[in-house]
């Protein structure tokens, strides 16, 4: 493994949120909340980034995959009765995979047939995937159907949360890097050059569909441990929209910039509530003013963060010299 | 054994036939013109060759193999690059990663260790960023390694898609229309890429070409075709003095 500077900071990720952890009961809930709520939102949104930024295949459907992923996991740790102690802290992360596995496994059996289709036709398939997830789901008896699942363990912590975050980004943000991650940049940006020079593309839109649906699973999973209390209805396509908004407004395929929408756009209608009924209109205004004066995303090319480096040098610079 | 042979290959589309019954055969290292007036079927054989389309009838064999039916990414990995007649390279991919597409079929490590950075991956990845820059170098653009792609000027755009179709390691190169929209002084300079090319990395080469003093300075054999049906073969001198092309061309004499 290389000790990259990607390496160094998830490392420190990890280590930040292990020490956040231990201080955890200290915070205040509501805070605390937002700050959960924001992990995950990351998780899920740099997941979709992989699949409609980078891939370049508009899903519509990422809410079933969190969906999955939070049943799925749910329904382990109730059956295995844990509570809060040593052996939940072992059999959670395991939990959480196997959520994650599902959600991938369903990831290809929808992703084989779906990805033949093109944009406006995909991104309606997988919005009737989603929602047939939630149809399932609410038709389930064991896991309360409508009703909503109950008594699921509180075992999501600072620690969980932000440990997956970190790796997520980590892993992501690897893979468009490297040589291999190139194939989804070329697969998004012309398929038919992409397939000449010996992509297999096919194999390139499953790969980031099922990588996406894994990590929404991850992210289900953690949600389902948090809030202790799920049901179909928190996973409609309005879920999916609200990932897909992250995507456009942090700048599709800018892994930076969506991580910071999430971010934004987690803590904006909270930070709205003081102003009640005017809430959402506010939000969505601020929606429809970003895209009008930053079509490309709220941070661009992504290399806003390389420009404020290389002027911040340049001032230091001349401050040391003068 | 010709290292391309087409056999009789006829693709129809609906009530139209794009080609007819076109035959040819290509020896390894050799460097062939495809030409004809617009429409009559070049581009379409072409697609045919690299799997965008499949012959209605026909065999297209790649020494001696049947790439009927496979799909592109397939025939690629069989030794088959191509061009573009109206350039396709990807706008957000810079003139490093623009080749460095071309090698993504021959890594030697997966999604896991591209993801989490580990076994053969550092290795492999310096093994292709040496290869992307020496290859760069070897055609000058190896300065504009960084800048996008998109950004270089016409004619080193038609260079880099012959870089990056060059660094998919092929034994066959298709190139379409090269010279198009080129002026004469870098007419030259392709001429002499194209030779250079033949030469260094021993590949046949078959072009498609509208423009007759290219086709006429290097093109060893000259195949002409006219309404999707093969009207004659042979080397430059042959074909310009054939009545045949000279009606195709230029239509009938009053």
């Amino acid at each position: 493994m290389l000790l990259t500077p990607r390496l160094i900071g998830f490392l420190a990720v990890v280590g930040i949120a292990l020490l956040v952890a231990r201080f955890e009961s200290q915070f205040n809930a509501y805070y605390f909340q937002i700050i959960i709520y924001i992990g995950i939102n990351i998780i899920l949104a740099t997941s979709l980034n992989l699949v409609n930024g980078y891939a370049g295949q508009f899903s519509l459907g990422h809410a079933g995959f969190m969906a999955v992923g939070a049943y799925t996991s749910a329904v382990i740790t109730s059956t295995m009765h844990l509570g809060s102690g040593v052996l939940s802290a072992v059999v959670f992360p395991f939990a959480l995979a196997i959520g994650g596995l599902v959600a991938a496994i369903c990831g290809i059996l929808v992703g084989i047939p779906t990805l033949r289709l093109k944009g406006d036709y995909l991104a309606i398939m997988t919005l009737g995937f989603g929602e047939i997830i939630r149809v399932i789901i609410q038709n389930l008896g064991f896991v309360g159907g409508a009703r909503g699942f109950t008594g699921i363990a509180k075992l999501t912590n600072f620690f969980w949360v932000f440990a997956t975050v970190g790796l997520v980004v980590f892993m992501l943000s690897n893979l468009v890097r490297s040589t291999y991650g190139k194939g989804f940049l070329a697969v998004r940006d012309d398929e038919i050059a992409a397939e000449a020079m010996g992509i297999n593309t096919t194999r390139y839109k499953v790969i980031a569909f099922v990588a996406g649906a894994f990590f929404a699973g991850l992210a289900g999973g953690l949600y389902a441990h948090f809030v202790t209390y799920i049901n179909p209805s928190q996973f409609s396509f309005v879920k999916s929209i609200e990932m897909v908004v992250m995507v456009i407004i942090g700048g599709m395929g800018r892994n930076v910039g969506v991580i910071m929408a999430a971010i934004v756009l987690t803590i904006l209608p909270e930070a709205l509530r003081s102003i009640a009924q005017y809430r959402m209109v506010i939000y969505s205004l601020a929606l429809v003013i970003i895209m009008i004066a930053r079509p490309q995303g709220l941070f661009g090319d992504g290399r806003w963060g390389k420009r404020l480096w290389v002027a911040g040098r340049r001032i230091s610079k001349r401050f040391s010299a003068g | 054994m010709a290292l391309l042979e087409l056999r009789d290959c006829t693709i129809r589309f609906g009530g139209l036939t794009a080609v007819a019954s076109f035959s040819m055969k290509l020896p390894a290292n050799g460097l062939y013109g495809l030409i004809g007036p617009n429409g009559a079927g070049k581009t379409t054989i072409f697609n045919m060759i690299t799997g965008v389309y499949r012959p209605t009838e026909g065999e297209v064999l790649l020494a001696g193999q049947s790439l009927v039916g496979m799909k592109p990414y397939q025939i690629c990995s069989l030794g088959v690059a191509r061009t573009f007649q109206n350039i396709r390279l990807c706008r957000s991919l810079s003139v490093l990663e623009t080749v460095q597409m071309s090698l993504v079929k021959g890594l030697s490590y997966g999604f896991a260790s591209a993801a989490m950075n580990f076994g053969a991956f550092a290795k492999e990845e310096a093994r292709v960023h040496d290869f992307i820059i020496e290859t760069l170098s070897l055609f000058e653009l190896d300065q504009y390694a960084n800048d996008p792609a998109t950004s270089l000027p016409y004619g080193d755009q038609r260079r880099l898609e012959i870089v990056r179709a060059l660094a998919s390691n092929p034994r066959l190169l298709l190139l379409d229309e090269p010279a198009a929209g080129t002026n004469p002084s870098e007419k030259r300079e392709l001429l002499n890429l194209i030779r250079q090319v033949k030469e260094r990395f021993e590949v046949a080469i078959l072009l498609i070409e509208h423009d007759m003093s290219v086709v006429m300075g290097i093109c060893e054999q000259i195949v002409v075709l006219h309404y999707g049906a093969k009207i004659v073969e042979g080397t430059a001198e042959e074909i310009r003095r054939n009545p045949k092309v000279i009606e195709a061309y230029l239509g009938e004499e009053v």
